[in-house]
């Protein structure tokens, strides 16, 4: 069941268009990824999915309902975490959490009865009278988190929550969404990092205000029109340069420390680059990620 | 040859608090030196010591061959420092942003005037020198500041998570760029929160509460954390797989899910675990692809070690 | 997009009183110039804002050298509203020179011969020069000045009548009793603190709220607020709810001020006051609120308050000009700045005995309409989107 469809959406500033022409639908219990760089036109989608700014043209359907007429009805019941850090700094956690469970008309023994295991999910309860503003990047976000669920929206819209995370708070509040996502709630979260595109169940690869693929990650990888090996040149980087530069097969190649990344167009190509220079330095097949296609794409 | 940075013993509290515990490392001239870390392990501290606008408590550092402790000053002549947030200004052209921050390293115009050329041909800035860079998009913008950094020739530069939110090419043509800056001889020291891109330095340290945990080239570190591969499960109900699986912790080992994938480090023999998921999820009726093993991500490296280092602590 | 008004919740009005009253509490800086700046501007003001003139700097030019000319020069000194600017004492060019640097506003000058022609029975003229690029304070001293004359010559009338034979008693006069009500000694403080209270906590609570909603934009909570269900009037309602609280503390400490320490007489009842408040109060957030919404920053905002707070406070309310001395189309405009009924209403409660609310219906009346507006404009100019 589609719980977001969205037809021909265009928003545009002035003369930037952010967003030319979306069109994506959610299902119900997807986890759904809008993955690209900073531009891309992600924070658009999102504030427009969350009625929170006007679409400029195009359908945009959620929970049933039509965007913008019925924003407020949509509004309880999706939750919405904005990039910035946006709860009140001054507050602690609890004042933060009863302040948005008030709004949501929540009372005090069904806030108690859902609080306990988010507090505990998130690690935030001997934090409880801390003011906000005195939390840890990391804190910040899972606080902000808790005020998003709060009402048991059946959508939760994550703006880039893990951008400038380091990868271990990223990945426990990656468990964290996958713990809320084993419990039915439909989750469409953007970010920079092309990595985290495997935690999601489907993603849409944006760039300049289009989505150029969706599709699972899995397959979104298979997609890739080549083949890419791994190169290890412990110090012999340049022998690996001068085969590259002599091959008429490679499609791209980067160069990471002592380690290569080299695209090719086929298994062919790949055997014939390995025969070459398997004596020399270590080469393996590796699968093809998220990246590789993004970038393949965006090139073109 | 002299090391470009060597920190001996360098420690700096704050109250109680011991932000960064005694650390000693040593980057060669020209090389590539990652800097990696969990917010708060104490990275941005030790690199505001090494750029000599933090005195340590106790011990000491050489950069570029003077102590940041006697001749913070002199240290700070030698180095360029580029943070994600920038300050470059927005009203004005990409030249005049450069010029402004040589000037304040006292470069007079004569020396201005033949360093710009050289410094927009390495940050690939040609025919933009005139463009303001308010108009610019993010990934040139780090350019220009890259620019800025180099503008006065240091011989390190400090970058703190240079290319947070750029997108992928660009961000591939940004290392490009450091490539070609460690060619040139210039040390360059680089904090990221991109795993991927650590596989650009030549050797990196990691740091967590306040101590370097590991440091060594990434190959090396890879290999002596995960001995064994890694297992990992495509379902296409993955979220119950886990679930089912999980029960199975004792025997399986270390599960994490990555939405459609579920990673496997196993305790056991490979085989031995294979049969368990085959049996739980072929009872509970799910679908799923045969395990294969893959390589550990830089990732996996780095959550394993944080946690490793943090379960050691207590 | 269309503002879903629907019903008001009580339920998510209190959350937002609770909410806003805890900023004012956290920040405890603000809070003390909240609480303390009123009391500084009203000691500050009152001082430097008064009509009464006293010891005002002039001088005597006497070409008489008489003994009436020193008896008048020392009338003026001694009525307590001159005071000799000895520099300028008889030197008429240091005087006019005084006069020009602002050292004094007023010269009287003493012809040769006054004395002379007096005692001839003549009518003798003495001068008064006053600077009127000052007029208020000049036309106040020349009334005294005249006032002062009036009486020496009323003395020579009398002295020469009596040496006639006459019997002073017997001469007929007219002259003014006044009697002046409710403020009897017409002390201008008694007037000026009650249009103070009023201005001062026009500034102070236009100030306060015009922060808050542009600071919720500042500060980036206002996304995360808009993707709530909350509705605009109901996030208005407990911001001003909240602020109301706060002022009426500031109120009730300049009135206990302006009772205790300016001796204003306090004759009204306490409800009327309270109620005026209420309502002068719920108008100045109003007009807070809504500059709020509108501006675009917090610095924008501040500025904005300030010019439409101060200056018509001060000048179109009746607080230094009467409004009945202004063209009709300037006294429309009065209409339209809640101080003006906040000014009338306190004048009356403090100086006038057993004023209840009977009286102010009018004043009560217009700053509710206000204040209304100012809500149900704020409410709907609060968007609840980003464009």
């Amino acid at each position: 069941m589609k719980v977001i469809d969205v037809k021909g959406l265009v928003k545009k500033f002035k003369d930037v268009t952010a967003v030319n022409g979306l069109d994506f639908s959610v299902e119900r219990g997807e986890i759904f990824g809008l993955i690209g760089p900073d531009g891309a036109g992600k924070t658009t989608t999102l504030r427009i999915l969350a009625g929170i700014m006007l679409p400029g043209s195009g359908q945009v359907m959620v929970l049933d309902k039509k965007l913008p007429e019925a924003a407020e009805a949509v509004k309880e019941k999706i939750g919405y975490m904005c990039q910035r850090f946006s709860l009140y700094s001054d507050l602690t956690i609890n004042e933060n959490i009863s302040f948005f469970a008030d709004v949501y008309g929540i009372n005090r023994k069904t806030l108690e009865e859902r609080l306990a295991p988010l507090l505990k999910m998130t690690r935030l309860e001997p934090f409880k009278d801390r003011l906000a503003g005195k939390l840890s990047g990391g804190m910040k976000q899972k606080l902000a988190l808790i005020c998003t669920l709060i009402h048991r929206p059946e959508i939760l819209f994550l703006d880039e929550p893990t951008t400038g995370v380091d990868p271990v708070s990223r990945r426990e509040f990656w468990e964290i969404l996958q713990g809320i996502h084993s419990e039915g709630v439909t989750i469409v979260v953007s970010t920079p990092y092309m990595d985290e595109a495997e935690q999601c169940s489907r993603i849409g690869l944006m760039f300049k205000g289009e989505i150029i693929l969706t599709d699972t990650p899995k397959n979104l990888r298979r997609n890739l029109n080549g083949v890419v090996v791994e190169v290890i040149a412990d110090g012999r980087e340049q022998l690996v340069i001068d085969a590259i530069n002599k091959s008429s097969y490679i499609k791209d190649w980067q160069q990471l420390g002592e380690r290569f990344h080299v695209i090719l167009t086929d298994n062919a190509a790949a055997d014939d680059f390995c025969g070459r220079i398997c004596n020399e330095v270590t080469v393996r097949r590796i699968a093809a990620s998220v990246e590789d296609v993004f970038v393949e794409r965006i090139k073109t | 040859m002299q090391p470009s940075v060597s920190a001996k013993n360098l420690q700096k509290t704050f109250g109680d608090f011991v932000a960064v515990d005694s650390i000693s490392f040593e980057v060669e001239k020209g090389e590539i030196y990652g800097f990696l870390g969990a917010n708060g392990a104490g990275k941005t501290t030790t690199i505001r010591m090494l750029c000599g606008l933090l005195e340590p408590t106790s011990g000491d550092a050489m950069v570029a061959g003077f102590s940041i402790k006697k001749d913070p000053e002199e240290v700070k002549k030698r180095l360029g420092y580029m943070s994600q947030k920038f300050s470059l200004y927005p009203s004005l052209t990409v030249e005049e942003n450069i010029d402004f921050y040589a000037g304040l390293y006292g470069k007079d115009d004569e020396f201005i005037k033949q360093r710009m050329p050289e410094v927009i041909k390495y940050t690939e800035l040609d025919g933009l020198e005139k463009k303001i860079v308010g108009d610019m998009p993010g990934g040139l913008k780090q350019r220009v500041a890259l620019a800025c950094a180099i503008a006065h020739k240091p011989e390190i530069v400090f970058l703190d998570e240079p290319t947070a939110g750029v997108d992928p090419l660009l961000r591939r043509r940004f290392w490009e760029i450091i490539d070609m800056l460690s060619k040139s001889g210039i040390t360059v020291f680089v904090t990221t929160h991109y795993m991927d891109e650590v596989e650009h330095c030549h050797r990196i340290a990691l740091m967590n509460s306040g101590c370097i945990i590991k440091e060594g080239t990434i190959h090396d570190i890879k290999a002596s954390v995960f001995k064994k591969p890694i297992m990992e499960i495509e379902s296409e109900a993955p979220v119950e797989a886990y679930k089912l699986l999980s029960l199975k912790r004792g025997e399986l080992g270390e599960l994490s899910i990555h939405g459609a994938l579920i990673h496997l480090i196993p305790t056991g023999g490979m085989e031995q675990a294979g049969k368990v998921i085959a049996e739980t999820l072929g009872n509970a009726g799910i679908k799923f692809s045969k395990p294969e093993n893959v390589e550990p991500t830089m990732e996996d490296v780095f959550v394993n070690l944080v946690k490793g280092s943090e379960a050691d602590g207590k | 997009m269309a503002n879903d008004r629907g019903t008001l919740d009580f339920k998510r009005i209190i959350p937002v009183f609770k909410k806003e009253f805890l900023h004012i509490v956290r920040d405890a800086r603000s809070l003390v110039i909240v609480l303390i700046a009123p009391v500084l501007l009203l000691v500050l003001y009152s001082y430097a804002v008064t009509f009464d003139i006293n010891k005002l700097d002039f001088s005597v030019v006497d070409y008489d050298r008489s003994s009436l000319s020193r008896l008048i020069a020392a009338k003026f000194t001694s009525s307590g509203y001159f005071e000799m600017y000895k520099p300028a004492e008889n030197n008429m060019a240091k005087s006019v020179e005084a006069i020009r640097v602002n050292k004094i506003k007023v010269i009287v000058t003493i012809p040769v011969g006054l004395e002379k022609a007096v005692k001839k029975n003549l009518t003798a003229k003495i001068q008064v020069i006053g600077d009127g690029a000052d007029p208020t304070t000049t036309n106040t001293a020349i009334g005294y000045a005249n006032m002062i004359i009036a009486s020496v010559s009323r003395d020579i009338i009398l002295d020469e009548v009596k040496s006639r034979g006459f019997n002073t008693k017997t001469i007929p006069m007219v002259e003014t009793v006044p009697r002046v009500w409710y403020n009897q000694e017409l002390k201008s403080s008694n007037f000026i603190i009650p249009g103070l209270i009023a201005i001062i906590m026009m500034l102070i609570a236009a100030l306060l709220t015009s922060l808050t909603v542009v600071g919720e934009k500042e500060k980036g909570t206002f996304e995360q607020l808009i993707s709530t269900p909350i509705k605009p009037l109901e996030l208005m309602i407990g911001k001003i709810a909240s602020y109301i609280a706060i002022c009426l503390i500031d109120v009730a400490e300049i009135v206990i001020v302006g009772i205790l320490w300016f001796k204003v007489p306090f004759q009204g009842n306490y409800f009327t006051l309270v109620v005026f408040s209420l309502l002068f109060l719920f108008c100045a957030l109003g007009l807070g609120l809504f500059i709020s919404s509108l501006a675009s920053t917090q610095q924008i905002a501040v500025i904005a308050t300030a010019f439409s707070t101060l200056l018509p406070s001060i000048l179109l309310s009746g607080f230094m000009f009467p409004i009945d001395s202004m063209p009709w189309i300037i006294r429309m405009i009065t209409y339209v700045f809640p101080a003006r009924y906040f000014i009338t209403a306190l004048r009356t409660i403090f100086l006038k005995a057993d004023t209840g609310m009977s009286v102010l219906w009018g004043e009560a009346w217009f700053l509710f309409f206000f204040g209304m507006i100012f809500l149900l404009i704020s409410a709907s100019r609060f968007r609840k989107d980003l464009g």
